[in-house]
C-alpha cells in the first residue's frame, strides 16, 4: 500500500463519502421543490388544517358578548404558523412586528342576526409592536374613541390598542346598535385584561401645532429602506397645504442617537443625496441632504435623532426643521 | 511507522473499547443533533398519485374583449358588460356545465368587499342558467372554516337561490398538477374535483388592495383554487400569480371596481378603507382588466410586477386600451 494503511485508506474513503452526500444534501437543499412537499398538517387545508379551536375560549373571549348579543363561533386561536389562514395576505404584515397569537370570535345581536360583529385580538408581544401594527392600518377620516388612548372609530368597525394588544372590532354594517355594542366590548376587553400602557415618550417632544395625528406611524425596523432606522415615530404636518414627514426617535443615549444621526448620512450620501449647506446655521448637528428631488432633514439632540422625511421643498422644509428644533430644545429643557 | 501499524493490527481490548466509545459518542451527538434541528412541522415528500391539469376553457377562436361599465347597481352592470362583450350567449351554450370561481376567502359580510359580491353571483348564474347551461356550481377553498365563509359573505344564499350548486372544498377534492414550464406549481394539490365534467369557467373577483402583492384582482383569485400550504408563495407572490394565470385560462372574467378596497387589504375591516369606484370590468383578457383594475386601485403598473411577468407569458395584453375596451355608463 506504500506506506498507507487500510485503515487510513478507508477512512479516507468514507470521509470523501460523507463530503460527497453532504454537498448533494447542500446543492438539493437549495434547489427545494415547494411543490414536492405536502404540509405535516393537511395537503389540501381545508379540513385539517383549520384552525384551533379551544374547548374552553380564552378568558379574554369568555363574557366579552355586550347586553343583547350572544356568541355566534367559537374562539378561534391563530398563532404565526396559521395566521394566513386567518387573514391571509395580511399576516406578514404581523409576524414581521412579533406577532404572537390572534384570538378572534364572532357576536352576533338577539334579536337581528344581521347585526353581529366580530373581535379580533392580536398578541403582539410588546406594547410598541402593537402600536406598530395599528399605525401602519390607521385610516384616516376617522372618529377618536373615548375607550383608549389612539382609539378611533369608522361607521362599522372600532380600532385601538390595549398594552401588547391590538385589537379590531369589527361590525358587519353601520350601525347605531352596533356601535353602541363595539364600545361596550371594547370596555370589556380592556377592563378584562390589565396590560402595560404604551409609552410614547417621544410624542411630547414633537410640536402640536398643525400635526395631523391620523398619520402618526411607528417603524420597529428598516424605516426609511435604512436597516439602522428602527424605533421610529413618523407624523406628518400641515405646512403652507403640504404634509411634511416628521420623524424622531429615542435612542438609549446620547452616543447611540449621534452614531445613528452619523450613519443615516452616511447612507444617504452612498445612495447619491447631496449635503447641502446649512445657510442659517442655527441647528447644531444638523445634516441637509437633498435626493432624487426631495430632501432630507435631520439632527441628533440629546438621546434623539429627529427630523424630516422627504420634505418636498427647502422653503418650508428649513422652517420646519426650525420650529421641530426649537419645539424639542424646549421641552429638554423641562 | 511499520511498528505502529504492527500496533494497530494487535490494538489492545483497552484501546479497542476506548475507540468505540468515542465511536459511540459521536453517533449519538449526530443523532441528538438531528433531533434537535428536525423541524416536526416540516413538509413531507409527497408519495406521489394522479397529477391532473385544468383544461383550457378560454375562447381561443374569439378575439380578446373588454367591457367596462359605469354604474353602482352590481346586477345592471353585469348584465350590460356581458352583452357589450356579445351577450351569454357567446360564452354559454345549451347544456354546458359552468363552474364559478369566487372569492369567498374570508369570513365576512358583503358589506366590506373583502369577498365576491352575492350580487354578482346570483345574476350570473341566473344569466349562464338562462343561457340553456345544465349546472352553475360555484366554489372557493377559503382555508379558514369554509362553510362559514360562504355562509357569512353571502355567497351560499345567493348561489342556493338562484339555482345554482355550492361546492365547498373537502380533502378528497384535491389533485396535484404541475404547471408546464412553471416554476412554483409542480405537484402541487389544487381543488379540481369541482371541474369535473365541466365546460365553462367563470373567474368573479373584487377588487382590492393586497398588502404582498399590492393588489388583488381576476388573476390573483385563481390563488383559491390552491390546496397545500400556500401561504409559502406569498414570499414570491407576483410569480405564483404570473403562474395561476398562465395555469387557469377561464372563459370569462369578472372584475368588481363597485366598490374598491383601497387601503388595509385583503381584509379590509372598515367601510373606510372602501371607495365607490363604480366599476364593473368583464372580458376574456385577465391580464387587461387586471392593469385596468390597478388604474382604479390608483396604482401604478410598475407597483403590480404579476401584470407585466403574466404579459409577457402570453396570457395577455397589459395595453388595455389596444382592446378598444367597450365603455358603457348606466345613469
Amino acid at each position: 500500500m506504500g506506506g498507507i494503511s487500510v485503515e487510513t485508506l478507508a477512512g479516507t474513503i468514507i470521509l470523501i463519502a460523507l463530503g460527497v452526500i453532504g454537498a448533494t444534501v447542500w446543492m438539493v437543499q437549495g434547489r427545494y421543490d415547494k411543490g414536492f412537499f405536502k404540509s405535516a398538517v393537511s395537503q389540501n387545508n381545508s379540513e385539517a388544517a383549520a384552525p384551533v379551536i379551544e374547548d374552553s375560549p380564552p378568558k379574554i373571549l369568555s363574557g366579552m358578548e355586550p347586553e343583547g348579543f350572544s356568541p355566534m363561533s367559537d374562539a378561534e386561536i391563530f398563532n404565526p404558523d396559521i395566521l394566513s389562514e386567518k387573514i391571509n395576505g395580511k399576516a406578514d404584515l404581523y409576524i414581521e412586528c412579533d406577532f404572537r397569537e390572534l384570538t378572534a370570535r364572532r357576536y352576533v345581536n338577539q334579536k337581528d342576526p344581521a347585526l353581529w360583529f366580530e373581535i379580533y385580538i392580536y398578541d403582539m408581544k410588546e406594547p410598541r409592536n402593537a402600536f406598530s401594527v395599528y399605525s401602519m392600518q390607521r385610516r384616516p377620516q376617522t372618529k377618536d374613541s373615548a375607550v383608549a388612548p389612539f382609539a378611533y372609530s369608522t361607521e362599522n368597525a372600532l380600532f385601538f390598542t390595549h398594552g401588547v394588544y391590538y385589537v379590531e372590532i369589527v361590525g358587519a354594517q353601520a350601525s347605531e346598535i352596533l356601535d353602541a355594542a363595539l364600545v361596550k366590548t371594547a370596555e370589556k376587553i380592556i377592563a378584562a385584561y390589565p396590560s402595560e400602557p404604551l409609552v410614547l415618550n417621544e410624542l411630547s417632544f414633537l410640536p402640536p401645532e398643525n400635526m395631523l395625528k391620523h398619520t402618526m406611524k411607528y417603524f420597529l425596523k428598516n424605516a426609511f429602506g435604512f436597516e439602522k432606522m428602527d424605533n421610529i415615530l413618523t407624523i406628518n404636518y400641515d405646512v403652507s397645504e403640504k404634509e411634511f414627514m416628521v420623524f424622531i426617535s429615542e435612542r438609549q443615549g446620547v452616543s447611540e442617537a449621534k452614531a445613528l444621526r452619523d450613519d443615516y448620512e452616511k447612507f444617504l450620501t452612498a445612495i447619491g443625496g447631496k449635503m447641502t449647506p446649512d445657510e442659517n446655521p442655527a441647528i447644531p448637528d444638523l445634516a441637509i441632504i437633498d435626493l432624487m428631488g426631495e430632501t432630507e432633514y435631520f439632527f441628533s439632540l440629546g438621546r434623539f435623532i429627529a427630523g424630516i422625511h422627504a420634505a418636498p421643498n427647502r422653503e418650508d422644509g428649513d422652517g420646519m426643521v426650525r420650529i421641530l428644533y426649537d419645539f424639542m430644545n424646549v421641552e429638554m429643557q423641562k | 511507522m511499520n511498528d505502529l501499524r504492527e500496533d494497530e493490527k494487535t490494538i489492545s481490548r483497552r484501546k479497542f473499547l476506548i475507540r468505540m466509545m468515542k465511536a459511540g459518542a459521536s453517533i449519538t451527538a449526530a443523532g441528538a443533533l438531528a433531533a434537535f434541528l428536525h423541524d416536526k412541522k416540516a413538509p413531507s415528500g409527497y408519495a406521489g398519485g394522479e397529477v391532473v391539469q385544468i383544461p383550457d376553457f378560454s375562447l381561443e377562436k374569439d378575439a380578446r374583449s373588454l367591457a367596462i361599465v359605469s354604474g353602482e347597481n352590481r346586477k345592471l352592470t353585469l348584465e350590460k358588460a356581458i352583452d357589450a362583450l356579445g351577450g351569454i350567449g357567446r360564452f354559454i351554450k345549451k347544456g354546458d356545465r359552468v363552474l364559478i370561481k369566487v372569492n369567498a376567502a374570508f369570513a365576512t359580510p358583503p358589506v366590506l368587499c373583502a369577498t365576491t359580491h352575492p350580487d354578482l353571483v346570483r345574476e350570473m348564474i341566473a344569466l349562464c342558467l338562462k343561457a340553456g347551461a345544465s349546472e352553475a356550481r360555484v366554489t372557493d377553498n377559503p382555508i379558514n372554516d369554509p362553510a362559514s365563509c360562504f355562509l357569512l359573505t353571502g355567497i351560499r344564499e345567493a348561489t342556493e337561490s338562484s339555482g345554482g350548486k355550492l361546492i365547498l372544498p373537502k380533502s378528497e377534492y384535491f389533485k396535484h398538477t404541475t404547471l408546464i414550464n412553471g416554476n412554483l406549481i409542480r405537484d402541487w394539490p389544487v381543488l379540481y374535483a369541482p371541474f369535473d365534467g365541466v365546460t365553462k369557467l367563470i373567474g368573479m373577483a373584487p377588487l382590492k388592495d393586497h398588502h404582498r402583492s399590492g393588489a388583488s384582482m381576476t388573476m390573483k383569485n385563481w390563488y383559491g383554487l390552491l390546496g397545500g400550504r400556500r401561504n409559502i408563495f406569498h414570499q414570491d407572490i407576483h410569480n405564483i400569480i404570473k403562474e395561476l394565470a398562465m395555469m387557469v385560462k377561464p372563459t370569462l372574467a369578472i372584475l368588481d371596481g363597485t366598490n374598491a378596497m383601497m387601503t388595509n387589504g385583503p381584509t379590509g375591516g372598515s367601510l373606510s378603507d372602501l371607495k365607490a369606484t363604480n366599476m364593473l370590468i368583464a372580458g376574456t383578457d385577465s391580464v387587461a382588466i387586471d392593469a385596468f383594475g390597478s388604474a382604479l386601485l390608483e396604482r401604478r403598473l410598475s407597483d403590480l410586477p404579476f401584470i407585466q411577468k403574466a404579459a409577457d407569458m402570453g396570457v395577455g395584453t397589459a395595453d388595455y386600451e389596444s382592446l378598444k375596451p367597450v365603455r358603457i355608463t348606466i345613469n
